[in-house]
């Protein structure tokens, strides 16, 4: 293998090591399921890798693995249909009173997958982005392909859903 | 409280892989990078984009490179038709100097081995004699076809004898037999055919100067090409006196040495007359270098009858 092989290899896992984590929580919060957000973050890279063997060109490594990211986590979903925190709830699941916080400062990282994830799709992904990987709406909207605009109406809604979805929890816990 | 939510938001990040699930999933990409590697005709790390250079601009150098090739194709082309067509041009023509400065000489760098060398220069022999063989029949002939003829003659002709020299020192003493005998064939053909008289006169080793009496269709014409009768017998001097000077070396390499007490007169070293010591002490006068193809004949009667002895 040449030096160019190496060098490419080496920026490869060098984007491995840098964004790892980024694409897991993504994964994460899309799915709910630790095992598959596991497997989707390696499908993701070697989907990447694939995509650089056949000669081609990436310019922005960190939306290019969050575009491919999010197709396989829309794989997945086709799969095996999500259950929403509602579904669940209609369902008979009880949450129960200890696995949400009484007041919005209590509130951990499991509460915040939790909270994110009951949110529609369409705010999911741009308030991950937003507060949990601290992108900028420009960097949000190049990702999605939407405008910077558009990006910027979703983030409010989706603050407003799950401002909405824990104030609605908070009273069934209340009423307990 | 918007505030406060973003901030609980960031709370977010503390979900991450442990250690040993990263090396995990690092083991199985580096497996399957190893799998299946980058091809080598990828050199450039394919994560950057190439920058092309601020100094040449391929664009403003796309029309003039299309230019030149066009041109190099127009060239090439009309090249390689004169070329062609030269094949058949005679002295005089315009496409001559093209057939014997360009298409002969490209066609004989292609002949590299010795023997390849000598069939070449022997057709280019050849193909000269009957040039001149040609060009002494058209009543036409100019002084600059006949110069042209001349050189090209020349040309061709040192080329065989070097050809000869080759083959000679590389051991190919038959092929070089060959190729003397068949060029003197042609040179007693061609001069049969069309000039009797210069045939005469070259068997009787007196080239007349001036004129030379051509037969055609039963009726005679007289015409003056000296240079060409001139040329005709430089060639057959040249072969016939290389081999004769092949076959003397020849018998005086089977003969064997003489003894001190035999007497050697005249020396051999003369090359008007060589005497050898036979077993029987006889002499043998070898006879004079011939110029001419009926002397060669001649010589080789005399040493036919040598050997017999």
């Amino acid at each position: 293998m040449n030096k160019g092989n190496v060098t490419t290899q080496e920026m490869y896992l060098e984007s491995y090591e840098k964004y790892n984590d980024a694409i897991f929580r993504y994964c994460l919060f899309e799915t709910s399921n630790r095992e598959v957000a596991i497997d989707i973050t390696q499908d993701t890279f070697v989907k990447v890798w694939e995509y650089v063997v056949a000669g081609n060109t990436i310019e922005n490594m960190r939306a290019f693995l969050y575009r491919v990211a999010g197709n396989l986590v829309i794989d997945y979903r086709r799969k095996k249909k999500s259950v929403s925190l509602d579904t669940m709830l209609d369902d008979g699941f009880d949450v129960g009173h200890h696995e949400l916080p009484k007041t919005i400062d209590q509130i951990d990282g499991e509460g915040v997958r939790k909270i994110v994830n009951a949110i529609p799709e369409k705010y999911r992904d741009v308030i991950i982005m937003r507060f949990i990987e601290d992108m900028s709406v420009k960097e949000i909207a190049t990702i999605t392909g939407e405008s910077e605009n558009n990006i910027s109406v979703r983030i409010h809604r989706g603050l407003e859903k799950i401002k909405g979805i824990y104030e609605e929890k908070s009273q069934k816990i209340s009423s307990i | 409280m918007k505030t406060i939510l973003e901030e609980q938001l960031k709370k977010g990040r503390e979900s991450v892989m442990t250690s040993a699930e990263k090396n995990l999933v690092k083991t199985n990409l580096v497996n399957f990078m190893s799998a299946n590697p980058l091809p080598i005709s990828l050199n450039k790390t394919s994560f950057e984009r190439s920058i092309p250079s601020p100094f040449i601009n391929s664009f403003s150098l796309l029309p003039l490179f299309r230019i030149s090739a066009s041109a190099l194709g127009v060239v090439l082309i009309l090249g390689g038709s004169l070329t062609y067509a030269s094949g058949t041009a005679l002295p005089g023509n315009i496409l001559y100097p093209v057939k014997v400065h360009v298409r002969e000489p490209v066609a004989r760098t292609l002949a590299v081995k010795p023997e390849a060398k000598i069939a070449f220069d022997k057709e280019r022999v050849k193909t000269r004699i009957s040039e001149l063989k040609t060009l002494q029949t058209k009543e036409d002939a100019d002084t600059v076809s006949i110069k042209e003829a001349e050189d090209a003659f020349s040309t061709s002709l040192d080329s065989f004898e070097k050809s000869l020299d080759e083959g000679e020192n590389s051991g190919r003493v038959a092929l070089v037999e060959e190729a003397q005998k068949d060029i003197l064939e042609k040179l007693q053909t061609e001069t049969i055919e069309t000039t009797p008289v210069l045939m005469k006169a070259s068997s009787m080793m007196a080239i007349p100067s001036q004129e030379t009496t051509t037969k055609e269709s039963g009726a005679e014409t007289t015409k003056k090409n000296p240079r060409i009768e001139k040329l005709l017998k430089r060639a057959h001097e040249n072969v016939s006196k290389r081999a004769f000077l092949k076959e003397r070396a020849r018998i005086l390499e089977a003969t064997p040495q003489p003894k001190e007490s035999d007497t050697l007169s005249p020396t051999p070293t003369d090359t008007n007359e060589v005497s050898v010591t036979t077993p029987k002490a006889e002499t043998l006068k070898v006879p004079e270098l011939p110029t001419r193809l009926s002397d060669s004949k001649e010589k080789e009667a005399v040493l036919t009858n040598h050997q017999g002895e």
